[in-house]
């Protein structure tokens, strides 16, 4: 490869965005001195307007039938068995629908028995505290006015 | 008197909401899914196989094994390529068939697939050239520039459809351009453009 087909090549990149910063400063020397690869810079971008100037090819109305209508015909999923995605690691797995049932049953019942521990915890904890506050609580005096030889406020 | 207008954006789901849709068995959400790809799939597969009846067939088979294989997926944040590589496989497939992908794996310095006088062309617009000649380079190099620069991804993003290193990306490239290059400087030259 000669100098120039490298320095090309490196156009090439620059065209699609893709040159690196480093490689920018030599390449734009070199387009400064050579003619040969200045032409080859301005061909492309031609070339590349003028594939812009197409309009947009547009897939054609009928196609829609034909794709949603074989897609909507045969369904990808398994028959019995239930797609459970997964949050936590992104995964889809697949369980037969009698046993999802008995997870969710399982996963009911052991929410109740959970709850009701839960709550038998909360209520002895509530009734230590009132106990706690009962026996801490203090009667307050207050005492304001001045003492008769310093006059000093005692508050 | 003043009046309060209400304004609401209703934000389209992403492609992974729609794949995670689709992976329940939601048709509307592959509905979605294919509107929103369909023009490209079928531009890229157009413009790769130079028929509009084939890149039709070619376009419904990938939707239909986007459909059948979406549990495949594993990474749904690469869903935009993947339906190119799964419509690229298709193409190439139908090419192979037709026998007109002669050269997958040929390393010959020949960019062309066949001959291409330019008294064919002289007398069209100076975009009907570039498509012409776009239309005879070898379909590894034409997918290569279709991806590119109609499609416009990213060298990773093409590397990724394609299967090939983001080098060999960059070197094909070029070298479909510098064939280009040759082909069109005389006609642009000719036409003062």
């Amino acid at each position: 490869m000669t100098t120039c087909e490298r320095y090309q090549e490196k156009v090439s990149q620059l065209i699609d965005n893709e040159l690196g910063e480093r490689e920018s400063p030599s390449l734009f020397g070199h387009l400064g001195l050579c003619e040969e690869c200045r032409r080859f810079l301005q061909t492309n971008l031609r070339i590349r307007s003028g594939m812009q100037e197409h309009g947009p090819l547009l897939a054609p109305v009928h196609l829609d039938q034909k794709v949603l209508g074989t897609t909507l015909t045969t369904r990808g999923l398994v028959p019995g068995r239930l797609a459970i995605p997964s949050g936590l690691w992104k995964r889809t797995v697949s369980l037969p629908v009698s046993l999802a049932a008995a997870v969710v049953v399982l996963l009911m019942m052991g929410s109740i028995a959970l709850s009701s521990l839960w709550f038998g915890t909360q209520k002895a904890q509530t009734e230590l505290q009132v106990h706690t506050v009962y026996v801490t609580t203090l009667p307050a005096v207050e005492v304001q006015g001045y003492y008769p030889q310093s006059k000093t406020a005692i508050q | 008197m003043s009046f309060i207008i209400k304004t609401s954006t209703v934000q389209s789901p992403t492609d992974e909401q729609l794949l995670e849709q689709l992976r329940f068995g939601s048709t509307s959400a592959f509905a979605q899914l294919y509107q929103r790809y369909k023009h490209r799939v079928y531009a890229y597969c157009h413009r790769l196989l130079r028929d509009a009846e084939t890149a039709e067939d070619v376009v419904q088979e990938s939707f239909l094994k986007v459909h059948r294989g979406v549990h495949t997926l594993r990474k749904p944040e690469l869903f935009r390529t993947w339906i190119f590589s799964v419509a690229r496989n298709e193409a190439l497939m139908h090419l192979r068939r037709t026998k007109r992908w002669e050269d997958l794996g040929d390393e010959s310095e020949t960019v062309w697939n066949e001959d291409n006088p330019l008294d064919d062309v002289v007398e069209q617009e100076t975009k009907e050239i570039i498509e012409h000649y776009l239309g005879l380079l070898k379909p590894r190099y034409r997918d290569l520039l279709v991806l590119r620069e109609y499609e416009q991804l990213s060298y990773a993003e093409i590397a990724e459809i394609t299967g090939i290193a983001e080098s060999a990306v960059k070197s094909a490239l070029f070298k479909a351009r510098k064939a280009l290059a040759r082909k069109l400087e005389p006609i642009f030259k000719e036409r003062h453009i």
